[in-house]
């Protein structure tokens, strides 16, 4: 996995429209959230404090919060399911779909999905999925993964869009409204036939047994009112105590994400269709996903990750995120929040070497709207990763980690003394006069003159 | 399934517990906090809101702006001048059909806007209530022009509308129509989101509707963030904000 990074990377670096894209789009989010915040700069530091005690004292009540919830939406006649691993949760949503005699299904954004990689699932298994969040649809054409939580297609220009179209719907178009306009009509045929709805949840509150769902587009609406079955995806940390709670991680995450005092749609759902009522799912089921969530949870830094309401804000303000893309990081949630959050979730020995691509400029904790510890967790996990402890001989050999250690000891046997430390300084300057500079095999200064020369003393 | 379900449950759960007893130096701290940040919060907002209801009228501009900041058609009107409006707008907008909500009063409306129209031998409308089951209604739903609802509320802080499902309001009206038409009687206007939940006592209540905040027509920016309106849901949102007529 580390060797397919480094390459994921490189690749990344060398490709001029790429990191053009991205720049263009980046530093527009970033220029949007803070306009958002212009008219509550005061207040802000308030709200974010705020907002991170409500996320926390959520988690520290998970066990209460969790049974209440599942006893509300009993209760409004939601069926609640909970699944382990992602495999559980593809399972459970397998046979959900089953006994509704569900083959086509329509799905409005979700993280969760991507993170237990729902759609590969459900199609290996025979069903027609269909994305219908704009972005979605158009990662799903192009057969591609999102390359953000919260703007999937951000790695593309809409010329590459719209030969996409031409390609796969016979569309040809150019201008953004043409081609959004383009995928409404295809896929208002979708909503129209659909057995099923999938969707995420954004807020769950135990206190009323509501599934809340932020939007802009109206397909999360659509998925979750027109088809006769909808079954929601949620990881255990989505809960929240009161409903009072909802309106400020709203309206932070709102702010954070694409710099909007609100989004166009707030589905506050509670109910399948009542008796008397003319619209809606006749079924509503939810699955709530741990995924090693409880195993972070044992550790009271480790478990800030959790504190996570998925703005982006973190990425959208990243110097590794803008230059590298998303895609680099080949994992469901990328950028500051996935390097913390994926190493956790889905394993050391996957993920791990993501914590090690930051430069800890904290960019993304001075951002983030409920103040999560990214560096701190960052280091934590950094320290996890190179323990010696857990490697053979060998794998220390080759891993680089020995020779690390090597360095520092000789460098702090150097720094100790100052008879030393002007040796090695006078050693330093006549050494570039050794490498011949045509001469690219210097060991591992290799790396670093591919794209440099080697500077000559003056 | 029932039985694994509830295995599953058990365990994710006696995890969590176990997990959390490992307790954070933090943990009491900010339990308190969360505790007075809450008392704070609404607090600050109730303070808002009494503000803003001895300027009522104000709080009204601030949802008209906030509205049309939100790309939204917006008009001020007398409940009288509202079947004249609705006239003018149908014309305008040159909608040939549309579904009514199932509320007196949309359906007294509408009733009103077409008596005024007989004279307006150009102008026709064809129209049907939502009253039967979407699986029945689905084909008309997703050809026709237009609907007509009223709004249980409004918010002013972000020009927001908020939509109770009931069997008189079903969800769809406001969804699958291009063109989604609001009745708000200026009465109904709150601060916003934290003073509505307060009034409607909705965050003590064990369960409650389906409710929607619409703050705008559907839009996106997924292209190149060029913002398109119209992707999925309504293209255009026209709200039609009112003063209640004086009952003598």
């Amino acid at each position: 996995m580390e060797k397919t990074f480094t390459k994921n990377v490189k690749q990344a670096l060398n490709n001029p429209v790429l990191r053009a894209n991205y720049r263009k789009a980046l530093d527009a989010l970033a220029e949007k959230r803070k306009t958002a915040f212009a008219d509550i700069s005061l207040e802000l530091p308030a709200r974010r404090e705020a907002a991170y005690a409500l996320r926390l004292n959520s988690l520290h009540k998970l066990p209460e919060l969790l049974s209440q919830l599942e006893q509300k939406l009993n209760e409004n006649g939601i069926h609640v399911h909970w699944a382990q691993t992602p495999q559980e949760a593809n399972q459970i949503a397998e046979s959900i779909l089953r006994q509704n005699n569900a083959k086509k299904i329509i799905k409005g954004k979700s993280m969760i999905t991507e993170e237990i990689r729902l759609n590969d699932y459900l199609e290996e298994h025979g069903f027609n999925v269909i994305e219908s969040d704009l972005g979605e649809f158009i990662v799903q054409l192009a057969g591609e993964k999102p390359a953000h939580i919260v703007a999937p297609i951000i790695y593309k220009n809409k010329e590459q869009v719209a030969k996409l179209f031409a390609e796969k719907l016979n569309f040809h178009g150019s201008s953004a409204e043409e081609l959004t306009h383009a995928a409404r009509q295809f896929l208002r045929k979708e909503f129209y036939s659909a057995d099923a709805g999938l969707s995420g949840v954004n807020f769950a509150v135990a206190q009323t047994g509501t599934l809340c769902l932020v939007e802009n587009e109206g397909n999360g609406r659509f998925c979750t009112t027109i088809p006769p079955l909808h079954i929601a995806f949620m990881s255990l940390e989505k809960v929240v105590e009161k409903f009072s709670d909802v309106p400020l991680l709203y309206s932070m995450l709102c702010r954070s994400a694409s710099g909007q005092k609100i989004t166009v749609y707030f589905n506050m759902i509670s109910k399948p269709r009542q008796k008397d009522e003319k619209d809606g799912p006749q079924h509503v089921h939810l699955i709530i996903l741990d995924n090693n969530r409880s195993t972070i949870l044992s550790d009271p830094l480790l478990r800030k990750t959790l504190l996570c309401i998925r703005c982006g804000a973190c990425m959208n303000n990243c110097p590794v995120y803008t230059n590298i893309g998303g895609h680099a990081y080949d994992a469901a949630i990328p950028g500051p929040i996935g390097k913390i959050l994926m190493p956790q979730i889905a394993g050391m020995e996957k993920y791990g070497h993501l914590a090690t691509a930051s430069s800890l400029c904290a960019a993304c904790v001075e951002v983030c709207p409920v103040k999560i510890p990214i560096t701190d967790i960052l280091l934590k996990l950094r320290a996890q990763a190179t323990s010696l402890k857990n490697l053979s001989f060998k794998q220390r050999l080759y891993s680089g980690k020995l020779a690390e250690k090597i360095a520092f000891m000789l460098w702090a046997y150097i720094f100790s003394s100052p008879l030393r430390y002007k040796l090695f300084l006078k050693m330093l300057h006549a050494f570039p006069a050794l490498i011949p500079l045509k001469v690219r095999f210097t060991p591992m200064l290799r790396q670093w003159t591919k794209t440099r020369d080697f500077p000559m003393p003056r | 399934m029932h039985e694994s379900n509830y295995k599953r449950r058990s365990a994710i759960l006696s995890r969590v517990k176990v997990a959390l007893s490992n307790l954070d130096p933090e943990q009491i701290q900010t339990q308190t906090q969360a505790q007075t940040s809450k008392n704070k919060l609404p607090e600050q907002a109730r303070s808002e809101s009494s503000l803003a209801a001895s300027f009522a009228k104000n709080l009204n501009q601030q949802f008209l702006q906030n509205m049309t900041g939100n790309s939204a058609l917006c008009f001020e009107c007398q409940e009288e001048e509202i079947p004249a409006l609705l006239h003018k707008l149908l014309v305008q907008e040159k909608i040939k059909s549309l579904v009514l909500s199932g509320q007196p009063q949309v359906e007294k409306i509408f009733q009103q806007t077409l008596n005024q129209a007989q004279e307006d031998t150009a102008f026709s409308c064809d129209f049907f209530r939502f009253e039967n089951n979407l699986e029945e209604l689905k084909e008309r739903l997703f050809e026709v022009a237009a609907s007509l609802e009223k709004a249980h509320s409004g918010l002013a802080e972000t020009g927001s509308l908020v939509i109770r499902s009931t069997k008189e309001t079903p969800r769809s009206l406001s969804l699958i129509p291009p063109i989604h038409i609001v009745l708000l009687s200026s009465k109904n206007i709150y601060a916003n989101f934290e003073t509505y939940l307060s009034a409607s006592k909705l965050s003590s209540r064990s369960s409650l509707e389906n409710t929607l905040l619409i703050s705008g027509p559907s839009k996106t920016a997924d292209i190149e963030l060029t913002l398109v309106q119209g992707i999925h849901g309504p293209l255009k949102l026209i709200v039609i904000l009112y003063n209640e007529a004086k009952k003598l």
